[in-house]
């Protein structure tokens, strides 16, 4: 579970948060000013200061938010001059945008805001759609506005060049104040605010919607919030047809806000192209006498609270019916509640305003449960005496303000203990305002709250005793402070001495205070004081403890809560809630005082005294005779299997595994399949030491696997079985893992040098090297490696011979490995303890929406006779509706609803249909004359949850990540490890080591243009693959300098977009869009780049280059001699330091492989290599030499048939 | 079977922990039947003294090993291939045609006695005639062996200063009704075997694992264990170990603590892997709540050594 946070703010106006793995409240980092409300999503929180005015707080990330402003610069030949500025009259501006139309010179950019900065000065681009161009970057062209080329030709009339530069957002992990004066009607202050909108569309922009109320019950829209505008660029109002007082936006397209009068409104019309919506529907009030105050909207969900604090909860809302159809009254008197990720609730009670969490809020049971109070202290309540003699010195430096501040808070609490009337005498020696004027000091922190109506009321409440008296002038004194203008230096201090906040008020932009001034203010305290610094640290320490209004033993009373960024659901263990100290908070505790180095040490005494048991008993007594005999031991079971021979059909057969002692004690066994073919009974069987890998297929209506053994490899021909059970296929693969693994004496987690893959199924298997793997001339046929499964979801791998592995999920999640081995269905034996954690993996499943044209009706769902069914998978083939459609296997569950992808490659409309002349064809995404038919896809999201040795680096989500190969025996400070973010930032992480494999942080590397894959070399070379399609090469790197210094631009091999990059010892290899495999030719260490490309091979979909420039690859359509499979592991043969491009390939286990990372493999293969048993693995009868220069390079054929992909892609 | 002992801890524990008092009055605990009950985590098993802790660059230098060298299966393996080197022979009063010779077993420890002393019966067979012959009982030094204990147990309980091998009589007469079962055949091993394995997940899993489970099931766990099939037993006894990850242990802890000098064979209690406040317990805390006079002030100093089951 990703860490993270829930928002409140106190009845002081005191932002806290409190994360998903803390038990504290904490004080939010950047706390100068009182809010009153605030709203949050996963990457940033919005709130209404006590100013009225909005702020935003933005979490900070290693990957820095910025934005390309471009202009482009335009020039025209004239003969005189050559090229110059001088342009015709109906010409476009000198400096102008991209089309022309508007005047953009370089000095006209300005920063949006204060809180933005440039991060560098403004260069030409000389990046032409993936090609060079020229010094200086111009493109050419005959005219405006004209085809542009890179190059110069006789007829090129004019030209114009890119100008780029970056600007940064710089104001985060902090309060940033959003400007106000824009053009347009002023907002009024503000009053409610609420953020979601993130799931409207599949952005990856991160588009937010924000929504906000003024104190007038006008409601307005920010527009253009996205992850490069965190900011958004104006208010849009929207009308309403009353006054409204507060708004709730959920994270999809749902928004609600509440009238004056009670009654509701929802919001329709909300979609992708419309995040503002069209109109408002009115909802009548729970009850008609006591009419709504609040309202908190989900995904599928609308809580409300009545004006008499009771809450309610909608029925039947979802995406189509947002107005729901009835209200079910809920237990609890409520202050306020907010729907937060998930459908979670969180309210404000409003008996002790404690924080409640709903519990148990599922996808079936969207109501919950039960209010449960979140009861963990706030982090200023834990005992202090570490920090306090820390913070005297921060004392002494503010030195007035904290004994003022302590003196307010002694007049503040009315029922002072005894202990406050001490720490009060002690503080009078210094006291600068005589104890005269104390009566009022307190005071002037009244008013500031007065700005939320049921906070004053709270706040008078409490303070009542103290009179009224006081509080009128203060108030007047406390108003200039909050309003910007300079208040004089007594209100300047009061302002700055009583706000809760007074260590953190360093930064004089909030909170104007003159440091000098105080400075001087202590300097004249300390003359009159002799005993100062005793009194001084016992004021700071007195005023520590005491902390804030009320007293650590009181609970904090809240406002405000807001979940929007807390993901937290029905099953996540929180340790918020004190009655549950059972099992949950001990695994937290046993996690806690157990490290794995002490189990690790423990495992091993426990170990070595079992050794030294068994050495004593039984050394000495190895003639005695054993008591039971050994015997062969056999499970059977019954199963179907795919039959060899025409027609293919799904035959019931008897399955056995007998396993026996091997000649030399190892465990050895052989796999029957026992069936009748007409009438008479016949077996088939595998030797458990042939067996080269288990496949789990788990699909929807079988529970399959595949045994293949290297015969079964080179047919493309897999023993395929399914069990009746899920449960029975997992207890049968585990059986015969654990059975092939005995045989091969394998056993315990996977070497440095193990060699990782993963199918396209998100399976994780990975295959111990030997060295004989990488021999010349005869490497061992890669057929006959044999590969087990490690748990865990993941889309790619990539390791290092220093046992750095790293995966990525589908999700795009990053996962580090932890060492240990098993997991997913391996259980007990066939699984490591400790290093197995829970992993999840988010994937879609598509389906095709298909449309004819008819004179008609104009596109309908009326097909011709001989069309493709109208709702269909990708190839029309089969059919997929809505309903029938199932999660891949009963692993998977949906965790959404199906919604239109506009994301498909040829783009889409509006309504993000594909258009095209028949089926099949190619489709795009704008509709013309000639198109008769269209199409869209629809996207639904589905989750698994296994487990495995893997666990998250957080938060950033990774596209693509590479690791130094290097021998086994380097000894490296740091490993050098790239990655390409999400959003397609490149990325360096700092602090890896083999003993920290998941390092400490990012290091943002800028580029012109997003990137998609990025790859290092053994000596520091980095390549990397940008979106344009072009490669890119980043000079300077090295051990001291990790993140290198510049890019340098790589051309793509002629009319090919590369896709992927691997760098081994020296080599570089790229895959590029249509499959084709190139080698970098031309490298030297002066000349880094190197000169051409050099075309490989066709039908390569993936490659991997290791530290001996070993070349893998997976391969499309492979020819076996049964069949045919896509995904296949394929290895280059021949490679030799002199001849790196090889001779040919050698194929490997197929059918649905995705991945394959050989980067952790640099055993170095014996010179001379004389065939023989002794080099196989234990067991294993000796190969012949392979027919190396037999085999062809990669085959093409169009058929395929059903069962070459074990694994269907 | 008994017994892998009591927490991974007292994995450590094979048929249990054998506690030698000064008095030299022993104690043993057993783990009813299988693994670790502390779950994942290893309880300290030396609470207060535990110097491997204090050397952190030690400690870094295993952890690298841990990875290396071996997991569970490490262990339980030697646990389930502990063997007791026995020898027995035939008690002098017996009557028999000519002299008979010891015989010489390694006994599995994770087994019974009378499972696996066919054998020792044919042996002696040879030598003696059919009528003298009643149902064979096992003694060592005066005590009777229990069949129904598993081998490792008896061991540790009775003779585990002894020198090897162990030394057992062998009897065929005056069956000693009050202090042993009768064990007519295996099936009756079997039900005990079975009956421990389901009072042992009862309290593990509230008895859900084992009755979730099918007869062929049952049936492999006990030929597992009576054909000494590692793989087969622990293909299914697996399943009984388990726990759901997030409630970080079984229900109680299956375990017995048998002393010899005691009115009571064994002491039985309900004991959690955790306390209620979180703290995973240890085996010093079991035996502190269990049997406080095993527990010194310095810790179970007394201790002496702890062996499997």
């Amino acid at each position: 579970m990703p860490v993270s946070l829930l928002w409140a703010v106190d009845v002081y106006g005191r932002v806290y948060s409190l994360s998903t793995a803390g038990q504290y409240w904490e004080l939010c980092k950047d706390a100068h000013l009182e809010f009153k409300r605030v709203t949050a999503v996963e990457q940033c929180c919005w709130g209404i200061a006590c100013d009225h005015q909005i702020y935003l707080y933005v979490h900070s990330s290693d990957v820095p938010i910025r934005y390309q402003e471009e202009t482009y610069e335009n020039q025209r030949w004239n003969p005189v001059d050559g090229f110059c500025e001088r342009l015709l009259p109906s010409d476009r501006w000198q400096w102008s945008d991209v089309t022309g139309l508007k005047h953009q010179p370089l000095d006209g950019f300005e920063l949006s805001s204060e809180h933005w900065e440039w991060e560098a000065d403004w260069y030409v681009d000389e990046n032409f759609g993936g090609e060079p161009t020229e010094k200086g970057g111009w493109r050419y062209a005959i005219d405006f506005p004209a085809t542009y080329t890179k190059d110069k030709k006789w007829n090129s009339c004019v030209r114009r060049r890119r100008w780029i530069r970056y600007r940064r957002y710089k104001s985060r992990d902090s309060w940033a104040k959003i400007p106000s004066g824009e053009t347009g009607p002023l907002p009024d202050p503000f009053n409610d605010i609420s953020c979601g909108g993130w799931e409207i569309s599949e952005d990856p922009r991160s588009r937010l919607s924000l929504w906000a109320v003024s104190l007038q019950g006008k409601v307005w829209f920010r527009d253009g919030i996205c992850h490069h505008n965190p900011e958004g660029t104006s208010w849009e109002e929207v009308m309403t047809p009353g006054e409204v007082v507060q708004i709730s936006c959920g994270p999809g397209d749902l928004v609600w806000a509440v009238l004056w009068e009670g009654q509701l409104l929802v919001r329709e019309g909300i979609g992708r192209d419309n995040p503002k919506g069209s109109s408002w529907v009115v909802v009548d009030a729970p009850s008609p006498e006591v009419g709504a105050i609040h309202v908190a909207v989900g995904v599928n969900v609308v809580w409300a609270v009545s004006k008499d604090r009771k809450v309610w909860f909608r029925r039947g809302v979802n995406s189509h019916n947002p107005c729901g159809s009835g209200w079910i009254g809920m237990v609890g008197e409520m202050v306020m509640v907010n729907v937060g990720l998930n459908d979670q609730v969180w309210a404000v009670s409003c008996e002790d305003r404690a924080v409640c969490f709903r519990q148990g809020v599922t996808a079936s049971e969207l109501s919950g449960k039960a209010w449960k109070p979140v009861s963990v202290p706030r982090d200023g309540d834990r005992s202090h005496s570490g920090s306090a003699s820390s913070l005297a010195s921060a004392g002494c430096f503010f030195g007035g303000e904290v004994r003022v501040q302590s003196q307010g808070s002694v007049m503040s609490d009315t029922e002072s203990s005894s202990d406050t009337e001490r720490s009060a005498q002690a503080v009078q020696p210094a006291a600068q305002p005589p104890p005269s004027e104390q009566g009022e000091t307190p005071h002037a922190h009244i008013p500031k709250v007065t700005s939320d109506s049921f906070i004053s009321e709270l706040v008078s409440d409490k303070d009542s005793p103290l009179g009224p008296g006081g509080a009128g002038p203060t108030i007047v004194e406390e108003r200039p402070g909050a309003g910007g203008s300079p208040p004089d230096k007594e209100g300047q201090l009061q302002t700055l001495v009583l706000s809760p906040s007074k260590e953190g008020s360093r930064d004089p932009q909030w909170s104007n205070v003159d440091l000098e001034e105080a400075q001087t203010h202590l300097a004249v305290a300390s003359a009159t004081d002799p005993a100062e610094t005793s009194s001084l640290s016992s004021i700071a320490t007195y005023n520590f403890g005491l902390e804030g209004p009320y007293g650590a033993d009181e609970h904090p009373l809240w406002a405000w809560v807001s979940g929007g960024g807390c993901a937290v659901d029905s099953h996540s263990q929180l340790n918020w809630f004190n009655s549950t100290t059972g099992l949950t908070s001990s695994v937290q505790c046993m996690s806690l005082s157990i490290t794995p180095a002490q189990t690790a040490a423990w495992r091993k005494q426990i170990f070595e005294q079992l050794s030294e048991r068994s050495k004593r008993e039984m050394e000495n007594f190895g003639h005695y005779e054993q008591a039971i005999e050994q015997s062969v031991w056999v499970k059977k079971g019954n199963m179907q299997w795919w039959r060899d021979w025409k027609p293919h059909k799904w035959i019931d057969v008897r399955f056995a595994l007998e396993q026996f002692s091997g000649t030399e004690g190892n465990k050895d066994g052989i796999l029957f399949i026992y069936y009748t073919f007409n009438d008479e009974k016949k077996y088939l069987h595998a030797f458990i030491n042939e067996v080269t890998i288990l496949v789990p297929v788990l699909n929807d209506s079988k529970h399959t696997f595949a045994v293949y053994t290297p015969e079964r490899t080179k047919q493309r021909w897999p023993i395929r079985l399914a069990a009746p059970t899920e449960q029975e296929m997992h207890d049968w693969l585990a059986l015969l893992s654990v059975s092939c693994c005995d045989s091969r004496r394998i056993q315990g987690p996977p070497s440095k040098q193990a060699i990782w893959s993963t199918t396209c199924m998100g399976d994780v298997f990975v295959s111990e090297p030997l060295p004989s793997l990488e021999a010349s001339p005869y490497p061992m046929p890669c057929d006959q490696m044999f590969w087990r499964q490690i748990g865990g979801h993941l889309r790619l791998v990539e390791c290092n011979s220093l046992g750095v592995v790293w995966g990525i999920g589908f999700d795009h999640t990053a996962w580090v490995y932890t060492g240990g081995y098993g997991g997913g269905f391996f259980q007990g034996l066939a699984s490591s303890t400790d290093n197995i954690h829970t992993q999840t993996d988010v994937k879609s499943v598509y389906i095709y929406e298909n449309q004819r044209w008819n004179p008609v009706t104009g596109y309908s769902n009326r097909g011709l006779p001989t069309d493709r069914y109208m709702w269909s998978d990708a190839s029309g083939l089969q059919e997929c509706t809505k309903t029938n459609t199932k999660p891949p296997s009963p692993q998977w569950t949906w965790v959404s609803e199906w919604t239109v992808d506009y994301s498909v490659s040829g783009g889409t409309d509006r309504e993000g249909w594909q258009y095209a002349a028949d089926f099949p064809a190619t489709y795009h995404g704008y509709k013309t004359m000639k198109d008769f038919v269209r199409r869209r896809r629809w996207a639904r999201k589905c989750k698994i949850t296994t487990t495995g040795p893997w666990k998250e680096v957080m938060p950033i989500t990774l596209l693509d990540v590479t690791i130094l190969p290097c021998s086994a025996h380097s000894s490296l400070d740091q490993v050098s490890l790239w990655a390409i973010s999400s959003k397609g930032d490149v990325l360096c992480r700092l602090g890896v080591t083999p003993q920290s494999p998941a390092g400490t942080s990012w290091l943002h590397v800028g580029t012109d243009q997003p990137f998609k894959s990025i790859s290092i070399g053994g000596g520091y070379q980095v390549w990397a693959i940008a979106r344009d399609g072009s490669a890119f090469y980043r000079g300077s790197v090295s051990a001291q300098n990790p993140a290198g210094d510049c890019w340098y631009h790589i051309p793509s091999p002629p009319r090919q977009k590369l896709k992927q990059v691997s760098v081994g010892r020296t080599s570089v290899y790229t895959v590029d869009e249509n499959g084709n495999l190139w080698y970098r030719h031309g490298l030297t260490p002066s000349y880094p780049q190197g000169s051409s490309w050099e075309h490989i091979s066709n039908n390569v979909r993936k490659v991997s280059v290791g530290p001996l420039d070993q070349v893998w690859v997976i391969a499309d359509k492979v020819q076996g001699s049964h069949s045919l499979s896509c995904g296949t592991v394929c290895h280059r043969v021949g490679v030799q330091p002199m001849e790196p491009k090889g001779q040919s390939w050698d194929y490997g286990i197929g059918g649905g492989w995705d991945y394959i990372s050989i980067r952790a493999n640099s055993q170095e293969a014996p010179r001379i290599v004389i065939p023989s048993a002794g080099e196989n693995s234990a067991g294993r009868p000796s190969a012949p030499p392979p027919p190396v220069s037999s085999r062809s390079p990669l085959l093409l054929r169009d058929q395929e048939e059903m069962n070459g992909n074990a694994v269907s892609c | 079977m008994g017994s892998q002992g009591l927490c991974r801890s007292a994995q450590n524990c094979g048929n249990g922990a054998t506690i030698t008092r000064p008095a030299s009055e022993r104690i043993t605990t057993q783990g009813l039947l299988t693994a670790p009950p502390c779950a994942s985590f290893p309880a300290p098993l030396y609470s207060n003294n535990n110097h491997i802790f204090e050397k952190p660059e030690e400690v870094k230098h295993i952890h690298s090993l841990g990875r290396r060298m071996a997991d569970d299966k490490d262990v339980l393996r030697d646990v389930w291939f502990g063997r007791i080197p026995t020898c027995f022979t035939l008690n002098q009063d017996e009557v028999t045609e000519r002299e008979a010779e010891p015989y010489y077993l390694l006994l599995p420890r994770v087994s019974y006695l009378t499972l696996v002393t066919d054998k020792v019966k044919k042996h002696f067979q040879k030598v003696m005639k059919q009528e003298d012959m009643e149902e064979m009982w096992l003694e060592y030094e005066g005590t009777a062996l229990k069949w129904h204990y598993p081998i490792g147990l008896l061991f540790d309980l009775h003779a585990s200063n002894t020198s090897l091998p162990w030394s057992i009589t062998v009897h065929f007469k005056n069956f000693p009704e009050k202090d042993i079962l009768h064990c007519p055949c295996n099936s009756v091993i079997e039900a005990h075997f079975m009956s421990s394995i389901k009072e042992a997940d009862a309290l593990k899993h509230k008895g859900q694992v084992i009755n979730e489970m099918q007869k062929k099931d049952h049936k492999q766990l006990w030929m597992g264990l009576q054909n000494d099939k590692f793989d087969q037993f622990w293909a299914m006894n697996r399943k009984l170990m388990e726990y759901p990850t997030e409630e970080g242990g079984f229900r109680y802890i299956p375990f017995r603590l048998y002393q010899t000098m005691s009115d009571r064979p064994f002491i039985q209690k309900l004991f959690r892997p955790v306390t209620t406040d979180g703290q995973p317990n240890t085996l010093g805390d079991l035996l502190k709540e269990v049997f406080p006079a095993a527990v010194t002030p310095d810790g179970i100093l007394d201790l002496v050594f702890v062996n499997m089951t």
